[in-house]
């Protein structure tokens, strides 16, 4: 392999040359970023160690090869014309400049690369020398944070239209401005609290569980409500429907339901598999002790946001007005009324 | 508003809350909801088992399950649709930008616009 530095500048001269070339080999071969070297007809004259681990080929291979060998297309193609291009007009289009480029290995397989090319002249003839880094993790990365600002706008938008629907249901069946007010700011903290749950997990999902218990939390309700069942993920916006559907019940719950009297109790249960292992959920809600309740006299906001909820796991929702209070179930009903005499039977009885 | 046909529209919306939103929105114009859809599979088969005059389609339905599917079998069935996209237009791949697209949150009345433009089916598209 020829010495890839046999430069005649005016400080070599007068110095042990052996020694300096030496030296200067020892820098290329050392280098941490892959240096190639070639003539003017872009054969390779060098081939650095780096540059052996960056395109997994041997120097040994490679030394005498034209260098279009290391390019994709449309490069390698076109690599002896910008050559010929270059030393006819001296037009830079690359030298002194680099640019992010292709790097092609042995088994045909490609790279993004950082190539800078520097141009010179030893004993009358003329080289290149090609730095080059492979900048495979920069430019995942890059492509990773633009997905994710992608992904943060869709989701901004998607919850605006959330907030939307939310604030155009409270206005549309609100009986007065204030409690427009108070529904609405009440609704959008619920919204909140899911996000919060849901932000610790990096949006990835949540635990039923969790969503119960900050709902319970929110409402100041830990001591009245009984909570039953295992460990169910659900995917985010499964979690955001059930965070609000829970808000809408313990709402009702507190003004009409088993949290408006001290005797009242509210349990909670469910089982199956959660929304991201194929809906087959059953969730419970019972109320008991509390006022006799009545069904309402119209489908508000709450009934919808349960309904919603439902559909959203593939299952249906059963409303009861029972004289021990308010029984919600979601999911049984269409699987052949699976809580009818299980848990939730016993529980209310 | 009377005298007009009610349009039979189909949502394919995977967001639950979004979804009221839509079936409100829908409502007032006059139309009556065909049904809702939350996945992929439901649109399909609503898409061939329902009366739909008009579709309105969410494009991202999570998991990177998307509706292009459903607008392709819309598209054979000559049933017109819009994509509802918090993406906005820009989410919409060239070959399925024929469709109008409306962004999230929703303007009602560039809303209004695009559901008035298609009439029912049994109106000015009979025969």
């Amino acid at each position: 392999m020829p010495g890839p530095v046999r430069a005649d500048s005016p400080e070599l001269k007068g110095l042990d040359l052996a020694g300096s070339e030496a030296r200067y080999r020892a820098i290329v071969d050392t280098a941490v970023d892959a240096i190639v070297v070639i003539d003017e007809i872009g054969r390779i004259r060098a081939f650095n160690p780096s540059a052996e681990r960056l395109f997994e080929r041997t120097a040994e291979s490679m030394i005498g090869l034209n260098v279009r060998e290391l390019m994709s297309e449309p490069h390698r193609e076109a690599h002896d014309g910008y050559l010929a291009g270059y030393i006819a007009t001296g037009d830079r289009k690359i030298i002194g400049i680099g640019r992010a480029v292709e790097g092609r290995r042995s088994d045909g397989s490609t790279f993004p690369l950082e190539l800078s090319v520097a141009e010179w002249w030893a004993d009358g003839e003329r080289f290149f020398t090609g730095v080059m880094r492979d900048v495979t993790e920069r430019v995942r990365s890059e492509e990773r944070q633009q997905m994710m600002v992608n992904e943060l706008n869709h989701r901004v938008k998607n919850t605006l239209a959330t907030v939307q629907s939310i604030a155009m249901q409270t206005l549309r069946n609100a009986p007065s401005l204030e409690s427009a007010r108070v529904d609405l700011t009440e609704r959008l903290l619920a919204l909140a609290k899911a996000h919060d749950v849901l932000t610790r997990e990096s949006w990835d999902g949540a635990d039923l569980g969790d969503i119960v218990a900050s709902a319970i939390e929110a409402h100041g309700a830990v001591d009245r409500v009984q909570v039953s069942g295992g460990r169910v993920r659900l995917r985010p916006k499964s979690a955001v429907a059930l965070a609000m559907a829970l808000h809408e019940l313990f709402t009702n719950a507190t003004k009409y339901g088993a949290l408006r009297h001290e005797t009242g109790r509210i349990s909670i249960c469910w089982r199956g598999r959660g929304s991201f292992e194929g809906d087959d959920l059953e969730l419970s809600w019972a109320e008991h002790g509390g006022p006799v309740v009545e069904a309402p006299s119209h489908r508000g906001f709450g009934l919808r946001m349960i309904e919603g909820l439902a559909r959203d796991l593939s299952g249906d929702v059963r409303l009861d007005f029972l004289p021990e209070g308010l029984v919600c179930r979601i999911g049984a009903v269409r699987r052949s009324g699976a809580f009818d005499g299980g848990e939730l039977g016993r529980r209310t009885a | 508003m009377a005298d007009e046909p009610h349009r039979r529209v189909l949502v394919v919306e995977d967001e639950p809350m979004v979804a009221m939103l839509i079936e409100d929105m829908l409502v007032d114009l006059g139309c009556i909801i065909a049904g809702v859809a939350t996945t992929v599979g439901e649109a399909m088969e609503m898409a061939s088992s329902l009366q739909v005059d008009f579709a309105l389609l969410d494009i991202d339905l999570g998991e990177g399950a998307t509706s292009f599917e459903v607008a392709v079998a819309l598209g054979a069935r000559r049933t017109p649709f819009a994509w509802l996209t918090g993406f906005g237009p820009r989410g919409v791949p060239p070959g399925y930008a024929m469709a109008p697209v409306l962004d999230k949150p929703i303007n009602p009345t560039l809303f209004a616009e695009v559901i008035r433009a298609w009439p029912a089916r049994g109106q000015a598209g009979a025969g």
